[in-house]
C-alpha cells in the first residue's frame, strides 16, 4: 500500500528558479561558499525586462529561421520596446501576426524582410502594408 | 486632490482584438457564459444597433448578415489584460482604487487644468502602448465629476480620449448643463422623473439646488450627488476596498435539468470553485448556502426555488468539505419533477486564514483551521496544467449539465499550447537577380 504521508507531503514550488549555487550543509557547519552565494537564475527576470508589456506568442512559420527563430518556438514580444532598424518585430499583415526583420529602404521607408534560405532576401511589405505590434525580445525553445 | 476615472473602451472586445489582428475594424460581440446574451460589443457592433444584454438568438441573424464576429467569454484573457492595465494605471497615480475589471479611480496632487489634461493623455498613451488597450479618462475634483467627464471623453471625439471638468465656475456650469439628469451617475429613471417634475433637468440644475431640498427629494444619496457635482467630494478614494463578506458562484444551465445527480454535480462544481476562490484570497468560510430555481420565464412550467444553509463549527477552505456539505443541503431542498434552470452556492462567515492562525498561536483551544496540503497540491497542479485538471470526483466526469461555450477564440496568455500564432505572412515573388 502507498504511504499516505508520502502523497500529501508535497510542497508546491511557485517560481521557476534554478540554483546557481546551493551550499546547505547538514549539522550547522557553515559553508565557506555561503558568503559568495548569489541569487538563483530566474528565467522570467532574465528574459523579460518589462513584464507588463511583454506577451508570449507561438511561431508557426520558418521565414526567420536564419535569424534563429524556428517553427514551434515561443517568442517573448514587448509591445513597449522601441522598434529600430535591425529589430526583429511582430507585425500585423493581412489580419495575421508575422515575424520579420525591420529595415529601412534607401528612400528611408520602413520595410520588413525575411531571413530564410527559402525566402527572397529583398525587403518586401513596405510602409503602410504592415503595422508593428511589438519587438521580439527573446526566443524560448526546448532542446 | 485631483481625481480621475480611467475606463477601458469596449474592454472584452478590445482584448480579443489585441490578440487577433484579423479583427481590426470588424464588429465583435462577446457572449455571456453558456453563450446566452451579449455582454460586450465593439464600437462597430454598437453602430450596427446590436443591443447590450440581448439574447444571442435574437441577434444571431443580424450578426450573420453583417459579418459580426461572435465570441464566448474568455475570462482568463480578460483577467490578464485587466491586471496589466491596472498595474500601468497604478504606476501613474498617487492613490489608486480599482473599481471593476476595466475601471479604476486614480488620485493625484492638485495641478493646473492644462497639466491635468496632459497627464491624462500621457497615461492613456502609455496604457495603449504597453497593453494595446485604449482607455478613456475623465478628470475632476470628485468621483461623480470624473464619471461624467469620462462619459463625455468617450463620446466626444475632440477630447482625444481625455476630458477634464473645467476648473472655472463658468466652464463647469457649461459642462454640467450639457449633461441630462438621467445621465448623471447613480440616477435611475424613477429618480430622474422626480427631479424633472421639480424642474431639475440637467446636472447643472442639480448642482444648484439647495442641498436640504435635494435631501427631501432624493435622500442622502441624492444630496451627496448634488454636492459631488459642485466639486465637494463625498466619496473618498478607497485604497483598501472592504474585505468581501461572501463568495458566490452560480450559473444558468445551458438547458433545463431535472435529475438529482446532475444538480449534485453542478452544486459540487460551484462549491469546489468557491473553495478555490477562498484559497486564492487566503480566506476561510464557516457557512455554505446552496440555492436553485426553475426557469422564471416559463410560466407554463411548475415554479420552484429554494435555498438552505449549513454552518460548520470551524472555518475551512477545503473543497472536499464544502462539496460534501453542498450535497447534503441539496438533498434537503431538491424537489423531483421540476425543470431547473439555475443553481449556485454562497460561502459566508469569511475570515482571513492567516488571522485565524495567529490567534491559534496564542492560547485558543479550538482545533486548527482545516487548511490541507492536499488542497495546496491541487492548486499547484491546476496552476500548471490548467483549470479543473484535478478536481473532486463529486463534480462529475462528463458533466452533461454544463453550459456550452462553443465560440471560444481558444487563445490563452497562460497556456503554452494556446498562445496566439505568428505566421510567415505573404511570400514575395522572387526577383530575377536572386
Amino acid at each position: 500500500m502507498l504511504d499516505k504521508n508520502a502523497i500529501i507531503d508535497y510542497a508546491p514550488r511557485l517560481a521557476l528558479a534554478l540554483p546557481l549555487l546551493d551550499s546547505r550543509v547538514a549539522a550547522g557547519f557553515p559553508s565557506p561558499a555561503d558568503d559568495h552565494s548569489e541569487r538563483k537564475i530566474d528565467l522570467n527576470e532574465h528574459l523579460i525586462r518589462r513584464p507588463l508589456s511583454t506577451f508570449f506568442l507561438r511561431v508557426e512559420g520558418e521565414s526567420m529561421s536564419e535569424a534563429g527563430i524556428l517553427p514551434g518556438d515561443m517568442i517573448a514580444v514587448d509591445k513597449a520596446a522601441l522598434p529600430r532598424v535591425g529589430s526583429v518585430v511582430v507585425a500585423e499583415v493581412n489580419g495575421e501576426f508575422t515575424v520579420k526583420r525591420l529595415d529601412q529602404t534607401t528612400e528611408g521607408q520602413w520595410c520588413l524582410r525575411a531571413e530564410s534560405r527559402h525566402w527572397p532576401k529583398h525587403p518586401f511589405l513596405q510602409g503602410n502594408q504592415f503595422r508593428i505590434w511589438g519587438v521580439v525580445v527573446a526566443v524560448v525553445r526546448r532542446c | 486632490m485631483l481625481r480621475a476615472l480611467a475606463d477601458c473602451n469596449n474592454f472584452y472586445a478590445s482584448c480579443e482584438r489585441v490578440l487577433n489582428p484579423s479583427l481590426q475594424g470588424v464588429p465583435i460581440v462577446i457572449l455571456s457564459n453558456n453563450d446566452g446574451c451579449i455582454v460586450a460589443r465593439s464600437a462597430e457592433a454598437k453602430a450596427l444597433g446590436i443591443p447590450m444584454g440581448a439574447p444571442f438568438f435574437e441577434v444571431r441573424r443580424i450578426c450573420e448578415a453583417q459579418g459580426v464576429k461572435v465570441f464566448s467569454s474568455n475570462f482568463s484573457v480578460y483577467g490578464e489584460f485587466s491586471e496589466r492595465v491596472m498595474a500601468v494605471l497604478a504606476e501613474h497615480a498617487r492613490d489608486f482604487e480599482p473599481y471593476s475589471i476595466d475601471e479604476a479611480f486614480l488620485g493625484f496632487p492638485d495641478m493646473p487644468e492644462a497639466e491635468a489634461r496632459a497627464l491624462g493623455l500621457r497615461i492613456r498613451a502609455d496604457v495603449l502602448q504597453r497593453t494595446g488597450i485604449t482607455v478613456s479618462i475623465g478628470m475632476g475634483a470628485t468621483k461623480v465629476l470624473c464619471k461624467l467627464a469620462n462619459e463625455r471623453a468617450k463620446t466626444d471625439k475632440s477630447s482625444g480620449g481625455c476630458l477634464v471638468v473645467p476648473y472655472s465656475p463658468e466652464g463647469r456650469k457649461a459642462f454640467l448643463a450639457g449633461v441630462g439628469i438621467k445621465d448623471v451617475w447613480g440616477i435611475g429613471s424613477g429618480l430622474a422623473t422626480r427631479f424633472r417634475a421639480h424642474g431639475i433637468l440637467s446636472a447643472n440644475d442639480l448642482a444648484n439646488v439647495d442641498p436640504p431640498f435635494v435631501r427631501r427629494l432624493a435622500g442622502v444619496v441624492g444630496e451627496r450627488l448634488a454636492l459631488e457635482l459642485r466639486g465637494i467630494p463625498c466619496h473618498e478614494m478607497q485604497e483598501n476596498p472592504e474585505a468581501r463578506k461572501s463568495i458566490m458562484v452560480s450559473r444558468s444551465f445551458g438547458r433545463s435539468i431535472t435529475h438529482f445527480d446532475d444538480l449534485a454535480e453542478a452544486v459540487a462544481t460551484h462549491a469546489a470553485r468557491g473553495a478555490e476562490k477562498l484559497r486564492e484570497d487566503g480566506l476561510l468560510a464557516t457557512s455554505l448556502v446552496v440555492f436553485l430555481r426553475t426557469n422564471r420565464h416559463r410560466v407554463d412550467q411548475e415554479q420552484y426555488q429554494a435555498q438552505a444553509e449549513e454552518v460548520r463549527e470551524f472555518p475551512t477552505d477545503d473543497a472536499r468539505i464544502w462539496c460534501a456539505s453542498a450535497r447534503r443541503i441539496l438533498q434537503n431542498i431538491f424537489r423531483a419533477g421540476c425543470l431547473y434552470k439555475k443553481c449556485g452556492i454562497l460561502l459566508q462567515g469569511l475570515s482571513s486564514a492567516s488571522a485565524v492562525q495567529t490567534t491559534l498561536a496564542g492560547m485558543d483551544q479550538s482545533p486548527p483551521p482545516e487548511r490541507s496540503r492536499l488542497m495546496q497540491a491541487v492548486d499547484a497542479l491546476n496552476a500548471r496544467l490548467g483549470r479543473e485538471v484535478v478536481r473532486p470526483g463529486s463534480t462529475g466526469l462528463t458533466r452533461p449539465w454544463r453550459g456550452k461555450s462553443d465560440l471560444q477564440s481558444g487563445l490563452s496568455l497562460h497556456r503554452p499550447d494556446q498562445l496566439p500564432k505568428v505566421k510567415d505572412g505573404p511570400k514575395p515573388r522572387l526577383r530575377f537577380h536572386e
